[in-house]
């Protein structure tokens, strides 16, 4: 559970991995994955939701999915990008395509990690405990 | 070609009136002389001024069938040939050059500045820049353009030279054109499949990834909520399974990526081999696992101009394979050494070795000893790939083998790069 401050100024707690994705099996999937392992996580079917979400306050790590119908991974970060919700956040990036996607470029400082599907459990675990800490370690230098 | 026949009538007439011409001038001369030899004289030159006009006559036949054969080629791949004097800026241009550009035969040879003129005005300065260049610099060049008003859209490569004379002054610029149209569509057609073909794999990739991501990752989830060891068997089975559908599904598409893909050819940098080998056998520790030791012994100072990710993927692949063929405790060695502009690279293992009728098939699509076994973590693409790799790097990679049970040698060369 974190410390997430809202809009209104609230110090609100909450989850603190957000996987954004338009496949219930994957949102299914990941957030039994990461409840097991203790670690909280709300799920976002799009853009929309996404963005609700960071409205309300989310800050922490965001699983975004690449491929997804309407706007995609890279225009939802473009779309938060431009709303000023970046701040406070890390994005790593879950795909299906098994090579960096060519629009990345310019993103790089905001997108931490590639992760590809399938994933083995383990790793992704690990990989997003890696992303916590250094959430934690920006939050402290900040 | 046959000479025509006005020109054989014309020969016959010449020579009879030239050599009764000199019969006559001698019997002038020596009338009544008795000098009989001079008229003999007389009608040798008659015969030997029939003998060249023949041989002439004969060489201009080949001439003119080699002319023929020269304009009929050109007409048949649509090319022209041109020439144009620097000095004069009077040209030359073969049959098909005319017909190219919709001319008659008959019509002079058009001008540098008529010629531009009869350019679409979007290549025009372009091609006129290129043309003047070249000249400036004695060099060569080559340009597409199209023509004005050319209903067919057609597109021409120009391929252009300067010549120059025995003391290195520019003296003629040379070239040829080829209608490209056809050609150019066919290409255009070939990366519209292309693309399509790339959109086709990309979706199959995410359509086939992505109901797999619930069941590599929640399998083993459940398997550890799991205590009934019957239970525990069978979910085991369905582990290996989908592990080994993952690694298929995985290498199938990569495969089919370097296949089409050019991204191999625009991402190569020089690449310290041994440096890369180092890092490879430190982040493959799952794929090699603990039982076998890779020795790298590549000299620091090789270096390989490549890819990095697809030269990742091609030893990961050669090291997942020599640790998975041989027994635990044995080691592999990996050697490189420079051979002129490549670098030669083995990887040799004390695995299960191959037959002799084994080591040409082993880099073929599927390729498996005994075809009837399903073995899980094998689905015969992988040394398929390292060779995909290897050639699209301009290498070769064979395997050698002293036998069953004796183990592995997988060489192959790739471009050597500069220093680093």
């Amino acid at each position: 559970m974190n410390e997430t401050e809202s809009l209104s100024g609230q110090i609100t707690i909450g989850p603190r991995v957000m996987l954004v994705d338009d496949e219930e099996c994957i949102r299914e999937t990941i957030s039994e994955l990461l409840d097991s392992e203790g670690i909280d996580i709300v799920t976002a079917a799009g853009a929309g939701e996404c963005l609700q979400l960071l409205r309300n306050g989310f800050k922490g790590v965001i699983l975004m999915d690449v491929m997804m119908p309407g706007k995609d991974g890279w225009s939802t970060i473009r779309e938060i990008e431009k709303a000023g919700l970046l701040k406070g956040n890390i994005i790593s990036m879950l795909t299906a395509l098994d090579v960096p996607d060519e629009r990345m470029e310019g993103l790089q400082e905001v997108i931490i990690d590639y992760i590809t599907k399938p994933f083995e459990p383990a790793g992704f675990v690990e990989n997003v405990r890696k992303y916590l800490a250094l959430l934690d370690q920006m939050k402290s230098g900040s | 070609m046959n000479v025509p026949r006005r020109i054989i009538v014309l020969f016959l007439l010449s020579a009879f009136l030239i050599s009764s011409g000199i019969s006559l001038f001698v019997n002038s001369l020596f009338q009544g002389s008795g000098q009989r030899y001079l008229q003999a004289l007389g009608l040798v030159f008659v015969v030997m001024f029939i003998a060249i006009a023949g041989k002439l006559l004969h060489y201009q036949q080949a001439l003119s069938r080699a002319k023929q054969n020269l304009d009929e080629a050109q007409r048949l791949a649509g090319l022209g040939s041109w020439e144009r004097d620097l000095a004069t800026g009077k040209g030359y241009w073969s049959e098909n050059c005319y017909r190219l550009f919709n001319l008659s035969p008959h019509s002079p040879v058009p001008g540098m500045e008529e010629f531009f003129s009869m350019l679409h005005a979007d290549d025009r300065e372009l091609m006129r820049e290129t043309v003047m260049e070249t000249i400036r610099r004695s060099g060569s060049y080559e340009a597409k353009y199209r023509l004005n008003n050319d209903s067919g859209n057609r597109t021409f490569l120009s391929r252009g030279k300067v010549m120059l004379d025995g003391t290195g002054q520019p003296v003629t610029l040379v070239g040829s054109i080829q209608d490209i149209t056809h050609k150019q569509r066919r290409d255009q057609f070939r990366e519209g499949l292309l693309k399509q073909k790339d959109l086709f794999i990309s979706r199959l990739g995410h359509d086939l990834k992505t109901p797999l991501t619930p069941l590599v990752a929640l399998l083993p989830l459940i398997r550890s909520r799991i205590e009934d060891k019957r239970q525990l068997e069978l979910l085991d089975l369905c582990i290996n399974n989908v592990s080994y559908i993952s690694a298929l599904v995985a290498k199938t598409l990569l495969l089919a990526r370097l296949a089409t893909s050019d991204e191999g050819t625009s991402h190569r940098l020089d690449l310290q081999l041994s440096t890369l080998v180092d890092s490879i056998i430190s982040c493959s520790s799952d794929i090699i696992g603990d039982q076998v030791s890779i020795n790298n012994s590549i000299p620091s100072e090789i270096v390989v101009r490549g890819n990095r990710a697809e030269l990742e993927e091609l030893f990961t692949q050669l090291f997942g394979n020599a640790a998975k063929f041989s027994p635990p405790g044995s080691s592999v060695a990996v050697e490189a050494s420079r051979e002129g502009d490549m670098v030669s690279i083995s990887v040799r293992d004390n695995g299960i070795g191959l037959y002799p009728e084994e080591l040409v098939h082993i880099f073929e699509d599927f390729y498996k000893a005994d075809p009837s076994r399903h073995l899980l973590g094998s689905c015969g693409l992988g040394l398929t790939i390292c060779r995909r790799i290897v050639e699209s790097h301009g290498g070769r990679i064979s395997a050698s083998s002293p036998g069953r049970d004796c183990g592995t040698t997988i060489s192959f060369t790739l471009e050597a790069g500069g220093r680093i």
